[in-house]
């Protein structure tokens, strides 16, 4: 029945690596600009990495227009289209990334993340400006993605520190403290902004229902693997024996990679499977001859 | 002012799917994109049943979302509140389709026609490679009107100058005309009649009015 809520087909999975790889970068690229501070050479790790997640993502982008030659006309309304304001704010963000990472700048990479942050932010309110979708405009959305996207990027660089250790970068030292830390209060908060969106989604008449039924069943595994087993790992990593590397490696690597595929996971979810169209509604039924008007109906909902 | 609107009388359409078919013969969508189209809604439970036409399409909304997403600027609105697209500028990104509630927007990426693969004779006339790999969507037939007024016609009420759709309709439940101007045919519709606008509730403040009962029974 073409009535009923329709999976949106636009935005493809290509839309979703867009979205993903947009906060797992600019969130690795905060966390390396702050952790760069107290040791430059984690710029030239995961620094380059962070721009080229963010890069692959742009490219998604632009291998889903429809006119891929006409890319350059995404910047001309910033007055009112958030994907034009994505658009400008990836401007200075690459050009700075690669300013910072080409000079080891910590300030450079600083002032990056920040339009980093701006970046993630359009990408929020790209999805939650398109009215069509009921799972995308509501208002919860804009910190479900701006969270996961931070908890991506510092999940993905703890899952990366351990593996540089034996590099020049004395890992442990540098971040090895306040990395988890912000990992865990960050989880909490993800954690915290999902479990209220899913519930006003799912409220009878909020969104389709095919749509809720898609954001419930993943929930238990976001809840599981996404957040209680990263949540977990990061609170038994103070009761591990002092100079257990090999403990220590797995605990980071478990927390970080829970916590970024969660992330990737929740958005594919949402950007996807979950985006169901509004469908169509009818106020009244019309009254016929003889007969008199009825209730409306909303199919689907 | 000019606010060009169409009314659609729910008592009246028969769901015969003229108006999808004059609308694809005049604009030559291709197979799959259908700019105006009648849905046949079931709803009730038995035995208290009904069953609805419904003729959608873009909904030409005085705040529309379509428009405020789009990074272009290729979609627009004209003073007479007909909202088009600029082909030459849009990039095909899909945000207003997304951004539409009103699925009324399509993209099409490769040619491709529904008779044997090959273009019949309307197709011919009025296919237009620059709707490839961009939004599309219904226009009000902005041609037809523009050419109607420039000759000094009526639109929604000489044919000359009115949407194919409306022209085709059997059941005269498709209506199109100036909203602003008390004496039109759809003002005097909307004062006549019970009427409301689908997904109001959303703040798009749709063009498209749908016809329910008759005021006063």
């Amino acid at each position: 029945m073409r009535e009923k809520p329709a999976h949106q087909t636009p935005w493809d999975w290509r839309a979703g690596i867009q979205f993903s790889c947009g906060g797992t970068g600019t969130g690795l690229l905060l966390f390396t600009a702050v952790a760069s501070f107290q040791n430059p050479a984690w710029l030239t790790y995961t620094g380059w990495l962070s721009l080229l997640i963010i890069a692959i993502g742009l490219a998604s982008v632009w291998i889903k227009l429809g006119q891929r030659w006409r890319a350059m006309y995404v910047i001309l309304n910033p007055r009112t289209s958030w994907m034009s304001r994505e658009a400008f704010l990836s401007l200075p963000l690459m050009g700075l990334g690669l300013a910072a990472m080409i000079w080891q700048s910590p300030l450079l990479a600083l002032a990056a993340a920040l339009f980093g942050l701006g970046f993630l932010f359009a990408q929020a309110k790209m999805l939650n400006t398109s009215m069509g979708i009921p799972v995308w405009r509501e208002p919860l959305l804009v910190p479900v993605i701006v969270l996961t996207g931070l908890v991506e990027g510092a999940g993905l660089l703890l899952a990366i520190t351990p593996v540089l250790s034996g590099a020049e970068v004395a890992v442990f030292g540098d971040i090895g403290i306040w990395l988890p830390i912000t990992l865990f209060f960050l989880l909490l908060l993800r954690l915290w902004v999902w479990h209220s969106y899913r519930s006003k989604l799912t409220q009878p008449g909020a969104a389709p229902l095919a749509a809720a039924a898609a954001l419930n069943r993943i929930n238990k595994m976001l809840m599981g693997v996404g957040h209680l087993l990263p949540l977990l790992a990061l609170l038994i990593i103070p009761i591990l024996p002092i100079g257990s590397m090999l403990a220590t490696t797995v605990t980071f690597i478990i927390a970080g990679l829970t916590a970024l595929g969660g992330g990737w996971q929740m958005k594919f979810t949402i950007i996807t499977r979950a985006a169901y169209n509004q469908g169509f509604a009818l106020t009244h039924t019309p009254a016929r001859t003889p007969g008199y008007g009825g209730d409306g109906t909303k199919p689907g909902w | 002012m000019t606010r060009y609107i169409m009314v659609a009388d729910l008592r009246r359409c028969v769901g015969c799917q003229t108006c999808t078919a004059a609308c694809r013969y005049t604009n030559a969508t291709p197979p799959g994109v259908q700019w105006r189209s009648v849905l046949d809604i079931e709803s009730g439970e038995y035995p208290n049943v009904s069953r609805t036409f419904v003729p959608v399409g873009c909904q030409h909304c005085a705040n529309p979302p379509c428009m405020t997403v789009c990074p272009t600027t290729a979609t627009r609105q004209r003073q007479d509140g007909i909202v088009t697209i600029d082909y030459n500028l849009c990039i095909g990104c899909g945000y207003c389709i997304v951004a539409c509630p009103y699925q009324a927007r399509f993209k099409v990426t490769k040619e491709h026609f529904a008779f044997d693969g090959r273009p019949i004779e309307n197709e011919i006339v009025r296919s237009d490679p620059g709707r490839m790999g961009v939004a599309t969507k219904c226009t009000y037939c902005v041609d037809r009107i523009d050419e109607g007024i420039a000759n000094g016609l009526m639109p929604g009420v000489d044919p000359e100058a009115t949407p194919a759709c409306v022209n085709s309709c059997i059941a005269y439940a498709l209506h199109f005309g100036d909203a602003d101007d008390p004496d039109s045919n759809v003002s005097r519709l909307l004062h006549e009649n019970e009427q409301f606008r689908m997904h109001e509730e959303l703040g798009a403040e749709p063009g498209f009015y749908y016809l329910w009962e008759k005021k006063g029974d």
